[in-house]
Parts: structure tokens; sequence; C-alpha cells
């Protein structure tokens, strides 16, 4: 039986989530280049695998994907596969990074995540268009997940000492 | 910050530009250029775009509707297309080998290649 704690607190990262997801598709970047994005999302989703594990992240990122998509409306469109493909794979890489491999802090795990979320991205474009063409895009999008891994890692970072410090981050996760 | 995150970050910086060096700057001047057209991977039109002066509209007919390509000066880009974000109109014009234009949702993906042959071989 899983902790109501856990489970209130997983509910209020899923809306934290989903509200940063619909905001950033608010933001026009000016490249003109699918997929860069600042990635806010991600935040929620490493704080989730800070916070529980890597299941209970999973259905965070799920759920935020698919509601954030009815939401704004763009639900099963070619955008919510590329989201999905991204953000679920740059789940497994920043559990993997998070719990498996020592020595990366928050900064670091997260510009792996923005980086994996980039190729998960890509992935999921060229099973569209069934060119490998698309991978063009590639290097432009690795180099910008390196100051957007960075930015939201730094949001993580202090958000966590935040909560360390505070003595909060017991207490939302039994 | 560690030491590690460091080794990271100049390993993704190593491999973004070293792959842009790799598709911008790997090809000789002045090669003949073609713009290879295709919808779900298949390839439908080659356009030469070694002449200066050919003016050319192509229509493009995907799945979510017709795409427009616009070549002019040996440059080709999308000029309007049925998509809801329109990456495509904004990535602008394409001149040289290696560039794409790709309109996802329409599953249109147009390659420049440095090659005039239409056939690569021909098996006998």
């Amino acid at each position: 039986m899983i902790p109501v704690k856990n489970i209130t607190t997983t509910a209020v990262l899923i809306a934290a989530a989903t509200a940063l997801h619909i905001i950033e598709s608010l933001f026009p970047l000016p490249f003109p280049i699918p997929g860069v994005k600042l990635g806010l999302a991600n935040i929620v989703t490493l704080l989730g695998l800070v916070l529980f594990d890597f299941k209970t992240s999973m259905q965070i990122v799920l759920l935020r994907i698919i509601l954030g998509s009815l939401l704004s409306g763009t639900f099963l469109a070619t955008g919510f596969f590329l989201s999905l493909s991204g953000a679920m794979f740059s789940t497994c890489v920043m559990a993997l990074f998070l719990k498996l491999f020592s020595g990366f802090s928050l900064i670091g795990v997260s510009i792996a995540g923005a980086a994996a979320h980039n190729l998960g991205q890509l992935a999921a474009a060229a099973v569209f268009v069934e060119h490998a063409g698309i991978f063009f895009y590639l290097p432009i999008l690795l180099l910008t997940s390196l100051p957007t891994g960075l930015i939201t890692g730094l949001i993580l970072h202090f958000l966590v000492k935040h909560l360390k410090s505070s003595g909060q981050l017991d207490r939302l996760s039994t | 910050m560690t030491k590690r995150d460091m080794i990271l970050i100049f390993i993704i910086a190593l491999l973004g530009v070293s792959g842009i060096v790799i598709t911008t700057w790997s090809r000789e001047a002045n090669q003949p250029i073609m713009a290879e057209i295709s919808v779900n991977g298949n390839i439908i039109d080659w356009i030469d775009l070694t002449d200066p002066n050919k003016e050319q509209i192509i229509k493009i007919d995907g799945p979510l509707g017709t795409s427009l390509a616009e070549v002019r000066s040996g440059e080709v880009r999308m000029y309007n297309s049925p998509c809801p974000d329109e990456y495509c109109m904004k990535t602008g014009w394409i001149s040289k080998p290696g560039q794409t234009i790709a309109c996802v949702p329409n599953r249109i993906v147009i390659k420049l290649s440095a090659q005039t042959n239409f056939v690569d071989t021909v098996s006998q």
C-alpha cells in the first residue's frame, strides 16, 4: 500500500510538471529547430527521481505529457510522440546517471537528461519522416542541451538545497 | 559541479561542435548540389540547384496537406506548409550539402547532397 503522503506529493509534482510543460510551450524560442526548448518540466522529473524512485518518476512524466497535450490540444499529434519519446528516454538516462553512475552532481545529471531528451525527440522524428537526414539537427541540439540542462540543473540544485536546509525534503516523502 | 560533470559537458560540446564542423565544412567548394525531396521516406523528386537563375515552386503532397518549397539562386526553402509549428518554414534558406529542411508533421524531408548523378550505381 503506497503511503498517502507519497501519492499526494506525486500528484502535486504532476500538476507542477504539467503547468511548466504548458507555460513553456507559450515561449517562442528564436531557434527554428524542432525540439529546442527550455525543458523546465524536467526539473520536476529530476525532483521526482531525487525524492522517489524511477517508477514514480516515469508515472509523473507519462501523466504530465498526456495531461499537458490534452490541455493544449496536441494529444496524439506528432509533437506528442516526440515529447513522449524524448521525456521517457531522458528520464531513463537521468535515473541511470543519478542512481547508477557516481560522481555526477545534479547539474551533470540534468545536462545528461537534456541531451537525452533531444536525442529521444530526434529519434522519434526520424521514425516519422523515415529519413536519416533529420539527424543533421543533432549537433546543434546537443549544443543547446548544454545551457538548458545547466539552467534546469541549477534551479534544481538550489531547490533541493533549500528543501534540505528547511527540513522539508524528508517531509515530502516517507 | 563535479569533475565528471565537466567531462560530460566537454564530451557533449565536442560531439556537437565536431558534428557542425563535419556537416558544414567538409565539402569542397563549387560542388554540384542536388535537393532530394522525400515524403514518408520515399524520394519523390530531385531538384538540381546548380543553376543560379532557376526559380521554381515545388508542390509536395504529404499526409497533412500540400507543402510548397521554393527554389531560387541555388537555394531552397520551405515556402508554405500546413504544419502547426512551422519549424520547417522558420529554417529558412539552405544551400550547402548535408543541410536539411524537415517538416515532421507532414513527413517531408528536403536534403541537399553533392551529386548530379541520379543513380549512384548501375547493377547488371
